[in-house]
């Protein structure tokens, strides 16, 4: 070997030897928990509370005074009372577009409540909606939620009128078609305080009932999510408008402050059966007492779900599993228990966070897997809902194919690479380096020759 | 093949059977098919062994004996004649005593020999080594000692030093067993201060010492050289306790768990957890927790059980096993299991169940047992409300002893099939009244089995002795059939000496479930006399298997009896506590119930069962794990991986665009230093002329080719 060589093949072996070892050892490199997300330390910020969006309207105080919206997304804001003592409720309407035959309207409203702007805590929230017509007489049933304010969890309220029936005895009588939503907050939880509210609308056009077959009349059995693999990290988002979307196959991991909710969502069409899995490992040090989750169908209503609700931190090594009770289906129209998964659409999956556990025990977040499967054929998702349910998703902010960029990180683990992504681009820079040592090495030969 | 002469019974194979209806062939092949999943039952005793050999001795590995060095008393005091009634000499039966513990000694063990006062009159000097600690050539050491006399002195303390210095550059612990039947007359060194010295010097190194018709003095002086080592010390009056005590002290080795099945790895989530048969398996847990009763983080896994039919009932144990060659630790910390069943979506199918033993009681048995709720019917609420059958074991280790050390974890899986439930009578309502076991006449020696797999094999009547090690444990089995009840009596013998501080009686049933028994369990070092009997409550029956009483007894099957050691006192006392045991199984064997088709209830031949179920256990237990789990509707097609290991890669991980990137990234860098260099005007040396330089490798397209491998990658 001339002596001439020697430099360019020792810098071309210590480049590779630094490409192949950062190829191989970056991995382990990137393996080592970051301080606040793997190890899981206290938390530096504050957690984010629900996320309002919309159209910012303002709700008539009276039926008379109802102002009128188009169906969409919109925000107004609440008050209670004046006395926390005596609280009194506070109500607005909204006045829909004229119904026409068949079609029926809905509504669902969120108290977009902070739970830890009362570090008491332990007052309920509640929220009403219901609709009326232009006589006050009731268009559907009055749906409440109240919770108590000592966990992540917010109210969330959704009803629905009947089918518009011109001339039919009670709400449609009057042959206008015309409903109002009325949207009450009560509840002593800061009752002097205004709370944003968030507020959806819906017109479901009419059904041709002939064609549907027979709703189910019970319940399948429950089913279990059986995916595994490596959990990806995944955040979800602080609204239903900015949920994450995740896909069923797919093993997420994410983690959770006291009184923190975290809202995803999964595209089910019809024919498909939804079934998620919460699993924990090791909570002993949460600061969590409890994680409980709920479903919601694409209108925010509450479909029939089996399974349990809630993992404690003890629950070392727990799994619960949750599953629709039947399949979503046109058919579920007219049904009692199932008339929730009648709508194709994006569910929704909320995971909230319990109050802290007492005597400050525990620092670290709650750590929790979240696996999503899909049984049954798809055949599409209802039209008139997805359409409406982009336009509310990209008014909430996020985008309609899921695209979002907070989806978009959770999908692909944030924007960091991965261990072996990492490994490879020092691999490259390695290689790089070698290639631009030889070219010097080149140059100053053929300089100094 | 498993010795079918002691197997479990199975329901409706019990001896005397009822004739069911006609077998169609569809019925026999279930039947069959049943009592292979039933070999679970019939798994642990395949290897029993029944050895009347006192000693233990080792026939396998996992027995250990210290080296040890027998030290003999040659002195002219040995011929005196005054061993027995009949006038043998004290050198006779010291001969006669040692040829015994050769022959009983374990093949391999580091055994050696060393003598005094046999050569030469009046010389303290006198000390031969006969056998270097190592392995024995038994006959040639024999010779030697017959010819051997007894003439000289009795130079304890240098015979110790001398002995002390054949064990010399052995690590760990190590023993010297001394036989004298007077006291030192040398004192070079005094015997005791030798002894003293010795322990001083912290090499392990424990005395043992035999007084073989000693007077006062002499006993004072031997208890004086055991206790300064840590030993212990124990009086011989005549040839046959010599021969006893000089085997017991010399060859009675420790006798350790060793754990057996098929090996097998949990998974470290529920879907990800392999399929197993009923059968016996082996994991290994890797740590326990970093803090008892709060950190939870020892080892979980999860074990896929399959499915089981309405009517069958799943039971599963896991049995934790500490290293029983360390004493107890600073604190006493323990070491537990805790085990439940779980179904497909999480739900509970048994309550958990834990069980733990302190370092203390480092021969107790650690298992934890569950039981599958009842599954009458698919679509019932709860565990099975999914109709799959399907469960799931979920076993954690917890406490801090031996907390980062691994501990093989024994997982028995047994099914049990269905019966039919109109051949059952109504459950037991009361316990029976205790009572007492009769048995009388001497006792015969038997070494019990180091674990549940080699639980020595017991019939009924039978009165046995045997004796138990600190941190160790004695099994033997015992069949007890339908109709029958287990009567146990225990008492100590002369345990005053004994290293663990007590001992304890558990029973066990062949599905490992721990029984419950009337009575105290328990017996003392001391007071000697100690008498503990324990009677099940009620007898064998499968009509309480969801009763109040006898729900942890009512399967018809060899039952195991475990008698373990606790250990609390800070010595290195590893003297065996003796003990006698009389097992007694009143009540005659009846008909057990007829087995049921799964789910419908329906009668098959039990014959049939039995015979199926003589099939060697291996077979049920080689394992699907490791195996793919077979499709079920449950699994939906991506089921669990057979193997807990092997996470997939998350989709997207796709190295080749950051590599060219960092290439790219890190050429072009190295492309604009160049040409930035290039561009800097450098004086040309004299003589020298200025080319213009190539563009460099990392000059030539870097754009192009970063967008291009990208773009490519997408």
């Amino acid at each position: 070997m001339s002596t001439s060589d020697r430099p360019t093949r020792t810098l071309t072996a210590l480049g590779l030897t630094l490409a192949l070892t950062a190829w191989v050892g970056a991995p382990a490199l990137a393996a080592t928990p970051a301080p606040d997300t793997e190890k899981g330390s206290a938390p530096a910020t504050q957690v984010t509370p629900y996320q309002p969006s919309g159209t910012q309207v303002t709700g008539g105080e009276s039926l008379a005074d109802a102002v009128e919206v188009e169906p969409g997304l919109y925000q107004d804001t609440l008050q209670t009372s004046e006395e926390a003592s005596s609280p009194a409720v506070s109500t607005r309407f909204y006045r829909l577009p004229a119904l026409q035959d068949g079609e029926r309207a809905h509504a669902a409203a969120v108290l977009a409540a902070d739970p830890h702007a009362d570090p008491r805590g332990t007052d309920w929230a509640e929220l009403t909606v219901e609709f009326v017509n232009l006589q006050g007489e009731q268009c559907g049933p009055p749906v409440a939620d109240n919770v108590s304010m000592t966990t992540g969890a917010v109210p969330v309220a959704k009803t629905a009128t009947d089918p518009m029936e011109a001339g039919s005895h009670g709400c449609f009588e009057d042959g206008s078609g015309v409903v109002v939503a009325q949207v009450s907050r009560s509840g002593e939880w800061l009752a002097d305080d205004p709370v944003a509210v968030e507020l959806r609308f819906w017109v479901e056009p009419p059904v041709d009932e002939s064609g549907l077959a027979e709703a189910p009349s019970e319940d399948l059995p429950p089913e279990s999510v059986t995916v595994t693999g490596e959990a990806r990290p995944v955040t979800g988002g602080r609204s239903f408008g900015t949920a994450t979307e995740i896909t069923a196959g797919q093993v997420y991991s994410a983690e959770l402050q006291p009184r923190e909710a975290s809202y995803f969502r999964v595209p089910v069409e019809y024919g498909q059966r939804l079934s998620y899995r919460l699993s924990s490992g090791n909570n002993q040090q949460a600061r969590v007492r409890e994680i409980r989750t709920s479903a919601h169908d694409p209108l925010l209503g509450d479909p029939r779900m089996l399974g349990d609700q809630g993992i404690s931190y003890t629950d070392n090594g727990a799994t619960l599993t949750r599953s629709t009770a039947v399949p979503v289906s046109a058919d579920n129209y007219g049904s009692y228990s199932y008339g929730a998964l009648r709508f194709a659409g994006d569910y929704y999956i909320v995971v909230t966070g319990s109050e802290a556990r007492g005597g400050r025990e525990g620092t670290e977040p709650f750590r929790y897997e979240l696996a999503v499967s899909l049984s049954g054929e798809a055949a599409g998702a209802t039209e008139w809902l997805a359409a409406a349910q982009d336009e509310q998703t990209l008014a909430a902010g996020g985008s309609a194919d899921g695209e979002d960029a907070q989806a978009a990180g959770a999908r692909n683990g944030g924007w960091l690479p991965s261990s072996t992504e990492l490994g490879a681009l020092l691999g490259g820079v390695g290689l790089g380096a070698v290639l631009t040592g030889i070219a010097w090495l080149l140059l100053r030969r053929r300089r100094s020759a | 093949m498993m010795d079918t002469t002691s197997r479990p019974s199975l329901p409706g194979t019990a001896h005397g059977r009822r004739r069911g209806p006609a077998l169609p062939a569809r019925a026999f092949a279930l039947v069959t098919t049943l009592a292979l999943v039933l070999g679970g039952l019939l798994a642990a005793p395949a290897q029993a062994t029944s050895s009347a050999d006192p000693s233990g001795a080792a026939e396998d590995g996992q027995r250990t004996l210290q080296p040890v060095v027998v030290v003999m008393d040659y002195s002219s005091s040995m011929l005196e004649e005054d061993a027995d009634a009949s006038g043998t000499t004290r050198l006779a039966a010291a001969r006669e005593a040692t040829s015994t513990l050769l022959d009983n000694a374990p093949d391999g063990a580091d055994l050696g020999m060393v003598v005094y006062g046999a050569n030469t009159v009046g010389d303290c000097t006198d000390i031969t080594t006969l056998q270097e600690v190592g392995p024995t050539d038994v006959s040639a050491l024999k010779k030697r000692i017959a010819g051997l006399d007894a003439v000289g002195e009795t130079p304890i303390g240098a015979a110790l030093l001398h002995a002390a210095q054949e064990l010399e550059g052995i690590d760990g612990e190590k023993s010297i067993i001394l036989v004298s039947d007077g006291e030192e007359n040398c004192s070079e060194p005094p015997a005791c201060e030798a002894a003293q010295d010795l322990a001083g010097e912290g090499i392990g190194l424990t005395v043992h010492t035999i007084g073989f018709k000693v007077n006062d003095a002499a006993r004072e002086e031997l208890t004086c050289v055991a206790e300064a080592t840590g030993g212990t010390y124990v009086q011989a009056d005549n040839a046959t306790e010599l021969e006893t005590e000089l085997q017991t002290k010399t060859v009675r080795a420790f006798q350790g768990y060793v754990a057996s099945g098929t090996p097998v790895t949990g998974g470290e989530t529920l879907h990800s957890s392999p399929q197993l048969a009923p059968g016996q398996y082996l994991d290994e847990y890797a740590r326990g927790e970093t803090t008892a009763h709060s950190s939870a983080d020892g080892t979980l896994r999860f074990y896929h059980l399959g499915a089981i039919e309405p009517g069958e009932r799943a039971h599963f144990s896991a049995l934790l096993l500490p290293d029983q060659s360390q004493p107890a630790a600073t604190g006493d910390p323990f070491a537990g299991i805790e085990v439940q069943l779980v179904n497909g979506q999480g739900e509970n199918c048994s309550s958990s169940d834990r069980d733990y033993a302190h370092s203390s009681d480092g021969g107790k048995p650690i298992v934890g047992y569950v039981r599958s709720q009842e599954y009458t019917e698919p679509g019932s609420y709860g565990c099975f409300q999914d109709g799959t059958g399907q469960l799931f074991a979920k076993v954690q280790r917890f406490g801090e002893h031996q907390a980062e050390e691994p501990m093989p974890v024994e997982l028995k899986f047994v099914v049990e099939p269905a019966v039919d439930e109109s051949t059952l009578g109504p459950h037991a309502d009361a316990e029976e009244a205790p009572r007492s076991v009769a048995l009388s006449g001497a006792a015969a020696a038997v070494a019990g089995g180091g674990s549940f797999n080699e639980a020595a094999e017991v019939e009924n009547r039978t009165v046995l002795s045997d004796s138990v090690m600190p941190n160790e444990a004695r099994y033997y089995r015992v069949h007890v059939g339908y109709g029958q009840r287990l009567n146990v009596r225990a008492a100590n013998g002369a345990s005053e000496g004994a290293g663990p501080d007590s001992v304890d009686v558990s029973v066990f049933s062949s599905t490992r479930g721990p029984v419950r028994m009337k009575g105290d369990r328990r017996l003392h070092r001391r007071p000697a006399g100690q008498t503990a009997t324990l009677n099940m409550p009620v007898s064998v029956s499968m009509d309480n298997h969801d009763g109040s009483h006898g729900q942890d007894a009512y399967l018809s099957g060899d039952y195991y009896v475990v008698v373990s050691a606790d250990k609390y006192s800070d010595d290195r006392n590893r003297e065996p506590f003796p003990y006698e045991l009389a097992l007694e199984v009143t009540g005659q064997e009846q008909d057990g119930p007829l087995i049921a088709e799964p789910g419908a209830g329906r009668v098959v031949d039990p014959a049939s069962a039995q015979d199926a179920g003589e099939q060697d256990d291996a077979a049920a237990g080689e394992a699907t794990a490791g195996a793919t789990p077979g499709e079920d509707p449950d699994e939906g097609g991506g089921g669990a991986e057979a193997t807990a290991t092997g996470l997939t890669q998350p989709a997207g991980d796709n190295p080749l665009p950051w590599f060219l990137t960092g290439l790219a990234g890190s050429a072009l860098i190295g492309a604009g230093t160049l040409a930035l260099t290039r561009r800097r005007p450098v004086p040309a040396p004299a003589g020298t002329q200025q080319y213009a330089a190539p563009p460099g490798p990392g000059g030539q397209h870097p754009t192009d080719r970063y967008g291009t491998d990208q773009e490519g990658q997408r």
